[in-house]
């Protein structure tokens, strides 16, 4: 028995010993294996245990083993893991691999993440630095170009300005814009609640900077995961998380310059009064006026010759201008973690003035994201943002144009400020030009000074999930998350007269309005994953329910006995006027969700699935307000197969197809139910008003939700060891219920009612084309993508043609939605004999004359015997009326396309951006308005001085003629315009300090400094300043897209930025 | 053992988390009547019987220029030199003629807004004196054989024969030829 305890005692105390002398520390250095350069941050675990370390600024490290067993594990991200057993080494130095491939390779989905080589659905993703390249406010205009298959356009360059997004084409006469999501929360389609349209973007609420990536679900499959909202496609955005590591800090700023490009030129005072002359004289000479008639047209003293206006030439514009705006961005961020929990906590200051005189827009954002485990199984995260976002500005809201037009347009000898102090009693020292020339002009540069108002958005973006593992591979994840916005938006009128301002309004007005929307959601999913041999199945089943509600309260009075602020701040305290406003809306959707992914050996795959939708505006009867949204794509992974063995030089080959449906219940709410409106009031006997109820819908039970039936084919393929890749995909989406106002016979007393009738087609192809090397020091990454769209209302109801039809747009069948419909024009009379041989217009009573327009007869009604619904007969019929127009231009173009070039050498890089779209057309509002032909009223573009003045002397631009008779300024093809262009919309050069200079200063991990420009130039054929116009408020619909108001044109911008990593 | 049971459970309860939703989607427009709301007491209908003349005032208000100046103004002798659109030879008040289009639409409407009316009142239950629902008449007898005698044409005014009427000016105007009977219309 001793010696036994002898024994034990001798093994304990030796192994004792031999553990001990095996207990060591082993160091050594990382270095990256391209370049040989020191890797901070990899992080060194022991393997099975917890215990680990990183390396520091020098790649350097340090750990503790407890014996020569022990394996250690090298991993960082972009890099391969690699796992060395310890052995006898006490010195182990590596160099690890770059994993080119492994960036990028997680593509985010619907509801989850997928291997980017795997997926068979259509979704294209863009990372963090490109979206960070553009100094813009809101995240979605850095899509633009970036992508196959989606198509941004910005209303304008107000900052926050709304911007359309069009995926794949146009599915719907109505609301086309995409589905939003952030960090799982449905957001809606990022058009504000205003029933009138969007003046702001509310992603521009959002950082920018807080974003990973955003991807875009293209089509059915990918996007069938959001059933009945995802009819037009589903941007994710999702934002940056914790990684392990020690944390690092990173620190964003950029200051930036933006001037205006070349505006539209105006007419001089000599050119206006030449002109004005030259109008009167005309009109004089038609009508066969006598000088002693009354009737007859001469200049007013004012702006005769002699008179006292024709020396001055007043400068509107560069007064409205605000040259050299400045716009600044400041983000400091930091993430960090262990193997147990992860943080990334953000905070940042944007502020960006407009090229326009007052419109200031000024953000600060704080973010907080988390993921924390408990044990091996569990695990909870939550995501938090606020923001808060301020407009200052005066008279123009979202996009508007109205300073900037309207500077244009001011008589040239019309005065800005009241030079001589003639005005008596002026408060504010512009000058009204009361009565000047017989005119009078609001002065919207002065009122844009002395006029406050402030847009303000509070909000609050966040969520808390709890993840578990019940078995292994099954695990359960439910969400909860809200997204609040509080909004105000205040403004004051101090009283002006005539005098002052040229406009009439005595009455000091204050507004204030209040609104409050939230919206909630809550998700429920099981996820399974499981490999059984050389199979793979991924299920996925979940609900969700989501509950929106909005009020809004807004009150204004007039009359204030002071005009200082702290006084007018309180609403109440005007003395008269009292107008209440407000609204309240709610609504829910409700979902079930599933999909099944399965593969075989990684390169047979196919997913499917399908969502149950409800949504609350819709009827209950019949289960209308619920549909079912099925999707299936399938991909084959040729180059996985064994006969592809030989061929080396196509590292991948996946050929992919999918169909599905989508539905788009952005329509109209509630058509079945009577719905009864109180307003308009009944005025009775002038002063009292009492609210007289009318029925204002003829109700239809059966209006449902667009559904979009789309199906695409295509193929990735990656060739070279991955250095070139291509992506082809041809799409084609069809819309078979978009919901449409039929007309119904007046005697119902209501002229329609919404049904689910038409029918849209869109197709096109997709390309996207990738080159990446690198030739020594020298690294070359080239990628350009390319979008083809054929959009065609294909039917209505049967025997209706037409959709709407405006003064400048038509949505009929046959055609793409929303086209430019106008007059034809072919040339110029050049003589009276050949005028008073054309044709009879009805616009026209008194005929033509020479130097008129002359209008071409296309067209007539449709004769007696026509099948019911044809409107026209389709042969000239000798008349010029409303009949004879026709296609002149569409907004939607043929093609869409983005190149990217970037070039690194040695710690300088370079990149180039180059955006464009072919085959669109503009209605150059602003140019019909300022080239009316008639003088003494509103400035003219200096373009109207090429008028017609005799035979010969133009085929373009008819004569300067009072009133003009012939109505030449009618909407035609004269204003209508090619807008395609090519635009370099990014240009940025950066270096970035060498690692070894860092370490001096042992805290600093990064330092890149760099220029940029943006918006450089554009070749393009329009004539405006910016080819890239969206009509004011009318992003959600194509209907009538394409009008340039004189809308903001986009800046050129010059930044200098710096970036920082602890 | 233990273990198998702790995930059972927790499956179980995930189920609970799946439960249907149907009845939350059961929303209505905010800040507006609708059918069950409305037409209910004799208020609603007082106030809804304005409805009806305020599309009148449409048309003799005239704040786009398609009612009575179209209608009425356009087509007297009070108009000069009529330019562009309103060029009109033959003002057929006709409802495929587009330029008086509107004038059927709101008349139109207001009888919608009669009918509406007159639907939904037999219908109305929170009437406090359901005699009311006869008004101007004072019951609901008195205001049947009020329709009869209209239905019977007893309550048109008297009017000579036509032939007679348009005698005085088929031979243009004669001052002479007026009668003091002078028809009333």
């Amino acid at each position: 028995m001793l010696k036994n305890l002898l024994l034990t005692i001798l093994a304990t105390v030796s192994l004792a010993i031999a553990s001990f002398a095996q207990e060591r520390t082993i160091s050594g250095n990382v270095t990256d294996g391209d370049n040989g350069e020191a890797i901070p941050g990899v992080s060194v675990v022991v393997k099975g245990t917890t215990r680990g370390t990183v390396t520091n600024v020098s790649g350097d490290y340090s750990i503790e083993i407890a014996s020569d067993q022990e394996t250690l594990v090298y991993s960082s991200v972009g890099y391969i893991s690699q796992e060395i057993l310890v052995g006898s080494q006490s010195v182990i130095n590596l160099a690890m691999p770059s994993d080119v491939i492994a960036l990028g390779e997680v593509v985010v989905t619907a509801y989850g993440e997928k291997s980017k080589k795997l997926m068979t659905e259509s979704i294209g993703e863009v990372d963090s630095d490109l979206i960070t390249k553009l100094p813009v406010a809101s995240a979605d205009q850095a899509l633009a170009g970036r992508l196959s298959g989606v198509q941004v356009t910005s209303a304008d360059a107000t900052p926050g300005s709304p911007t359309a997004i069009r995926i794949r084409g146009v599915g719907t006469t109505g609301n086309t814009q995409p589905l939003f999501v952030i960090d799982g929360i449905p957001v809606g389609k990022n058009d504000g609640d205003n029933p009138n349209g969007p003046t702001f973007n509310p992603l521009a609420t959002i950082n920018p900077n807080d974003i990973e990536s955003i991807s875009v679900l293209k089509d059915a499959s990918a996007s069938a995961l959001y059933g009945v909202r995802a009819a037009n496609g589903v941007i994710l955005i999702t934002t940056k998380r914790g990684r392990q590591g020690k944390p690092s800090i990173s620190f964003d700023a950029y200051y930036g310059v933006q001037n205006m490009p070349d505006l539209w030129e105006m007419a001089t005072t000599d050119q206006y009064l030449e002109l004005t002359q030259e109008g009167y004289d005309n009109y004089n000479t038609q009508l066969g006026i006598d000088p002693s008639d009354p009737a007859y047209l001469v200049l007013h003293p004012d702006i005769a010759p002699g008179g006292f206006y024709t020396n001055i030439q007043e400068d509107w514009v560069s007064n409205a201008v605000n040259e050299s705006a400045p716009i600044q961005s400041y983000n400091l961020g930091v993430n960090g973690g262990n193997e147990n929990a992860n943080y990334f906590i953000s905070g940042s200051y944007f502020n960006q003035e407009a090229v326009i005189q007052r419109y200031d827009l000024e953000r600060f954002t704080f973010r907080a994201n988390g993921d924390y485990k408990i044990g091996g199984r569990a695990k909870f995260g939550n995501t938090f943002s606020l923001s808060y976002t301020e407009i200052n500005r005066g008279v123009n809201a979202g996009g508007d144009g109205r300073l900037l037009r309207n500077a244009h347009t001011m008589p040239p000898f019309f005065e800005i400020y009241d030079y001589r102090n003639e005005i008596p009693g002026n408060r504010y020292g512009f000058n009204g030009n009361e009565d000047v020339a017989g005119l009078t002009i609001g002065n919207q540069n002065g009122i844009n000074q002395i006029v406050q108002n402030i847009d303000r958005v509070t909000r609050l973006l966040g969520g808390l999930y709890f993840e578990l593992e019940l078995i292994d591979g099954l695990k359960f994840k439910t969400q909860a998350s809200i997204d609040m916005d509080i909004t105000r938006g205040d403004g004051w009128t101090p009283g002006y007269t005539i005098a002052e301002l040229g406009l009439d309004r005595q009455n000091q007005q204050r507004s204030d309005g209040r609104g409050e929307a939230y919206t909630q959601v809550f998700t429920n999913t099981l996820n399974y994953r499981r490999s059984f041999g050389e199979h793979n199945i991924d299920v996925l089943a979940g609900m969700e329910y989501q509950k929106l509600r909005g009020t809004s309260l807004s009150g204004r009075t007039e009359n204030f006995l002071s005009g200082d602020p702290a006084f007018y701040a309180l609403v109440k305290n005007g003395q008269d006027g009292l107008f209440l406003g407000g609204g309240a809306s709610e609504s829910a959707f409700v979902g079930y969700i599933g999909r099944v992914s399965y593969d075989y050996m990684n390169k047979y795959l196919v997913t499917a699935s399908v969502r149950h939708d409800g949504t609350s505006n819709f009827s209950p009867d019949d289960n209308r307000r619920w549909g079912t949204f099925p999707s299936v794509s399938a991909a084959w992974r040729i180059s996985e197969e064994d006969f592809f063995n030989g061929v080396s030089i196509i590292s991948e080959l996946k050929v992919r197809a999918s169909w599905g449906q989508l539905g788009n219940s952005d329509t109209q709410p509630f058509p079945h139910v009577f719905r009864v409106s109180p307003t308009p009031d009944y005025g009775l006997n002038g002063d009292v008003t009492v609210q007289a109820p009318a029925p204002v819908n003829f109700v239809n039970e059966e209006v449902t939700w667009e559904t979009v039936t789309t199906m695409d084919v295509g193929f990735d393929m990656a060739l070279m060891d991955d250095r070139i890749n291509i992506l082809f995909a041809y799409y084609n989406r069809k819309t078979e219920d978009f919901l449409y106002n039929l007309p119904i016979p007046a005697v119902t007393g209501f002229t329609t009612t919404p049904t689910n009738l038409g029918e849209v087609s869109n197709r096109g192809i997709e390309l996207e084309l990738g080159y990446r090397n690198n030739f020594g020091a020298l690294s070359v990454d080239v990628s350009a993508n390319l979008t083809t769209v054929s959009n065609e209302l294909v039917a209505l109801a049967p025997n209706i043609e037409e959709f709407t039809q405006d003064e400048f747009y038509r949505t009929a069948v046959g055609q793409p939605i929303g086209y430019m419909y106008g007059y034809e024009t072919a040339g110029i009379y050049q003589t009276d004999a050949e005028a008073a041989n054309g044709l009879p217009d009805a616009s026209s009573p008194n005929g033509a004359r020479a130097g008129d327009v002359i209008f071409v007869d296309n067209n007539g009604p449709a004769v007696e015997n026509s099948p019911p619904g044809q409107q026209f007969s389709g042969q000239p019929d000798g008349e010029i009326d409303f009949n004879d127009r026709t296609y002149l231009g569409k907004t939607i173009p043929d093609a869409y396309y983005g190149l990217n070039i970037a070039l690194g050498y040695k710690g300088f890089d370079f990149s180039a951006f180059f955006q464009g779209v072919a085959g669109v057309q503009l209605y150059n509002d602003f140019r019909r308005g300022a080239e009316t032909m008639q003088g003494g009223g509103r400035n003219l573009m200096a373009t109207a001085m090429n008028r017609w003045t005799g035979q010969g002397t133009s085929n373009t631009m008819p004569r300067m003629v009072q009133t003009d008779p012939n109505q030449n300024n009618r909407f035609s093809d004269l204003y209508v315009e090619d807008a395609g262009y090519l635009k370099l919309k990014n240009l940025q050069i950066g270096y970035t300090l060498p690692t070894s200079l860092l370490e001096a200063t042992r805290s600093l991990t990064k330092l890149r400094v760099y220029v940029a420009a943006t918006n450089l130039f554009a070749i393009t054929d329009y004539s405006g300043p910016d080819p890239e116009v969206y009509s004011y408020r009318e992003i959600r619909s194509q209907t009538s897209a394409g009008t340039d108001g004189g809308n903001m044109p986009i800046p050129r911008t010059f930044q200098l930025g710096l970036q920082l990593g602890f | 053992m233990k273990i198998r049971n702790i995930k059972s459970i927790l499956l179980f309860l995930c189920m609970f988390l799946f439960v249907e939703c149907d009845d939350e989607l059961d929303l209505g427009p905010l800040g507006e009547l609708n059918s069950n709301t409305f037409y209910k007491t004799e208020k609603d209908f007082d106030a809804a019987s304005l409805s009806t003349y305020s599309t009148l005032l449409n048309l003799y208000f005239d704040q786009n220029g398609l009612g009575m100046l179209r209608g009425l103004e356009l087509i007297s002798d009070d108009v000069r030199n009529p330019q562009g659109n309103n060029n009109n030879e033959e003002f057929q008040w006709l409802p495929n003629n587009d330029d008086y289009g509107y004038i059927w639409e709101q008349c139109y409407r207001g009888i919608m807004r009669a009918n509406v009316i007159l639907n939904q009142l037999p219908e109305a239950d929170e009437f406090a004196d359901e005699s009311n629902k006869a008004r101007p008449f004072c019951c609901d007898r008195c205001k049947l054989i009020d329709l009869g005698a209209w239905a019977s044409e007893s309550y048109q005014i008297p009017v000579q024969p036509s032939d007679e009427a348009y005698e005085d000016y088929s031979s243009g105007y004669d001052a002479s030829g007026l009668s003091t009977n002078a028809t009333k219309h």
